[in-house]
């Protein structure tokens, strides 16, 4: 990441602390914009320096952990990864992207039943949304 | 499966298709970004409010110009007035100055006189005239009664009774002494024309002295009066320099105006260039990602 991106980052961090919830959304989808689109080009560095300041502003918003571990686990951080899945499932909660995301990462680490236990806890838990509550359904079917 | 399209890899919307077993743990669980309004698509948020708080930082900025401006020109206002009070004291001093000068020429010259006569009342008279004489000079020389008075006939009237009433006294005074020395010699029943000899030579010399003294005490004032002059030409020097005091602070103030107005244009420049890259990178990004 260029200094002149970083200073403007910056900036603009210390600049959305002051602004009113409505611009702060819109400072939020345009950081997740940005890592996104890095993530996309594979500058994977350059995504994870975007989704931390996206962390940092919202760290309610579980895209923001979702896309910081991607960026890690696509260096082959797995371990990372799995750490930053985690803190999103805690702070975001309920964060069910982000679990599912850690019960895949704790599996591949080898830790099944961490793994599952995981997958039981989201199964347990009340999902509105009927896409994700089929998606963790068919993760505990492929399990 | 929704896909996110991208140049070299894409990022699933998530759906109800099982994630396979070698995938990555993110795959089909990482939301694609919302679309954001603007000319610059999901980019414009970011760019317009990097830009706002610059805009921002310049406005304060400029802000803080005007106010060190105006400080300044307080500063200056202040010290023109204290510079003025200050002129205006030393003009009132030199006029108080010349006054005290002349009174200390006339008592110098009595004191001198007092000192080299001691002969009884005749003593008081010749000092008393001699005081007279003194002003009487003071006067020619300085017009002070003149200048007091604003009257040119009164000035010359106190020069010409203050030169009468010292004749007047210098004359009683020597008769006086005359007298006494008289007294003292009496008992030659043949010597009066001797005398009336003694007394012209003693007036003669008595008068003679007198215009000593009188010189004495002209050479004082005149010294004075010297020294007057050079104190006069000392306050002339001084204002030269406070007026070059005043010519070098105007400067100054003149030159750190233009020095902030330069350095105003430059943060200006400045931040116009930042905008302008800034809309530049924002068009690029935008156009890569609408390819």
């Amino acid at each position: 990441m260029s200094a002149d991106i970083f200073e403007q980052l910056t900036s603009f961090t210390i600049a959305a602390g002051a602004l009113d919830p409505s611009t702060r959304d819109s400072v939020r989808e345009g950081l997740y914009a940005t890592g996104h689109w890095l993530l996309t080009n594979e500058r994977y560095a350059d995504a994870a320096e975007v989704l931390r300041v996206m962390c940092m502003v919202a760290p309610g918003d579980e895209r923001g952990f979702l896309a910081l571990g991607a960026a890690h686990e696509s260096e082959g951080q797995l371990e990372v990864a799995k750490d930053i899945y985690a803190t999103g499932w805690a702070l975001s909660s309920p964060s069910v992207r982000c679990g599912i995301a850690l019960s895949r990462a704790l599996r591949r680490l080898g830790d099944v039943d961490g793994s599952e236990e995981v997958l039981g806890a989201l199964c347990d838990s009340d999902i509105d949304d009927p896409d994700l509550a089929a998606l963790v359904a068919s993760e505990r079917r492929a399990a | 499966m929704i896909a996110v399209g991208c140049a070299t890899r894409a990022f699933a919307l998530p759906c109800a298709e099982p994630a396979k077993p070698s995938g990555a743990s993110f795959e089909s669980v990482l939301p694609a970004p919302r679309a954001l309004a603007g000319p610059n698509g999901r980019m414009d948020a970011l760019y317009t409010l990097i830009a706002e708080r610059r805009e921002a930082g310049t406005r304060a900025g400029q802000s803080q110009v005007e106010m060190h401006r105006k400080s300044e020109r307080a500063e200056m206002a202040a010290a023109n007035a204290a510079l003025g009070e200050q002129i205006d004291a030393e003009n009132k001093a030199e006029t108080w100055g010349t006054l005290a000068k002349v009174a200390s020429a006339v008592v110098t010259a009595a004191s001198a006189v007092a000192a080299v006569c001691s002969c009884g009342a005749a003593s008081g008279l010749l000092v008393a005239s001699v005081c007279l004489s003194s002003a009487a000079f003071a006067e020619q020389q300085f017009h002070v009664v003149t200048q007091l008075s604003q009257s040119e006939t009164a000035g010359a009237a106190t020069s010409a009774g203050l030169a009468i009433a010292s004749a007047a006294c210098s004359l009683g005074g020597t008769l006086a002494a005359s007298a006494a020395q008289a007294g003292a010699s009496a008992g030659a029943a043949g010597a009066s024309a001797a005398s009336a000899t003694t007394k012209s030579v003693t007036t003669a010399a008595s008068l003679t002295a007198s215009a000593g003294q009188l010189t004495g005490g002209g050479a004082r004032v005149a010294t004075a009066a010297y020294g007057y002059a050079a104190a006069e030409s000392g306050l002339d020097a001084r204002r030269a320099d406070q007026h070059a005091e005043r010519m070098s602070a105007l400067a100054t103030w003149v030159m750190g105006t233009m020095k902030e107005a330069a350095t105003s244009h430059e943060r200006a420049l400045k931040t116009l260039a930042g905008a302008m890259k800034t809309q530049s990178d924002a068009t690029a990004i935008a156009g890569a990602l609408r390819a």
